[in-house]
């Protein structure tokens, strides 16, 4: 694979990645710009933050657990 | 089915990697099969027109947000104000690395999907622990 089919592949991802987005505003009523902002304003940074909060207290609760069973042996 | 140490299972992780583009792969298809023209966009064969139309979007609202803003924006109207700020904020960060191509690939459609899915696997291996654990 040539540095030529690299850019020509990633112009493709890119096109289809885009029309994905166009497609769907069109099929849902919506915009292309209301699209774009309800995934990378709205939903991806908020389900990003919600992942974190989440596995920062699964980890607590993890080490808090494993300090018990420890302390119970 | 799940292997005791391999939670979450193979044929999960795949799933869960797999399902977005799917479902990315069923809209464009579905609508290419009710296409009767063929477009180019910068040599790249695309599914849109890339002329500006006044009924629904196109590649035009692509390079051109202020149009689809004008003409097609009806729910987010009133919103404006705080998502433009980071709408923008995303685009010029994204064209300060001066391939904005390259980096709109790499961040959004590489690198942030690929954080979401691991902290997402993180949390159900977690949650399967936690399970264990009571």
């Amino acid at each position: 694979m040539t540095i030529n089919d690299l850019i020509a592949l990633g112009a493709f991802v890119y096109g289809y990645c885009t029309d994905f987005v166009i497609n769907l505003a069109n099929l849902l009523g919506l915009s292309y710009y209301e699209i774009n902002a309800f995934f990378f304003v709205l939903l991806w940074p908020a389900v990003t933050v919600g992942l974190l909060l989440v596995n920062a207290y699964q980890s607590i609760c993890l080490k808090l657990r494993g300090r018990n069973a420890v302390s119970k042996t | 089915m799940a292997g005791t140490n391999t939670y979450p299972s193979l044929r999960l992780k795949l799933l869960l990697a797999v399902a977005p583009f799917l479902i990315m792969i069923l809209v464009n298809e579905g609508v290419r099969q009710s296409q009767t023209e063929h477009f180019e966009y910068f040599n790249v064969p695309v599914l849109n027109s890339k002329e500006a139309l006044r009924d629904k979007c196109s590649w035009h609202c692509h390079d051109n947000t202020a149009y689809c803003k004008k003409y097609h924006v009806e729910l987010a109207k009133k919103h404006f104000d705080w998502i433009d700020p980071v709408y923008f904020g995303i685009i010029k960060l994204l064209m300060s690395t001066g391939n904005y191509g390259l980096a709109n690939l790499v961040f959004l459609v590489l690198l942030w999907p690929l954080l979401m899915y691991w902290l997402l696997l993180r949390a159900i291996r977690n949650r399967q622990l936690l399970k264990r654990m009571t």
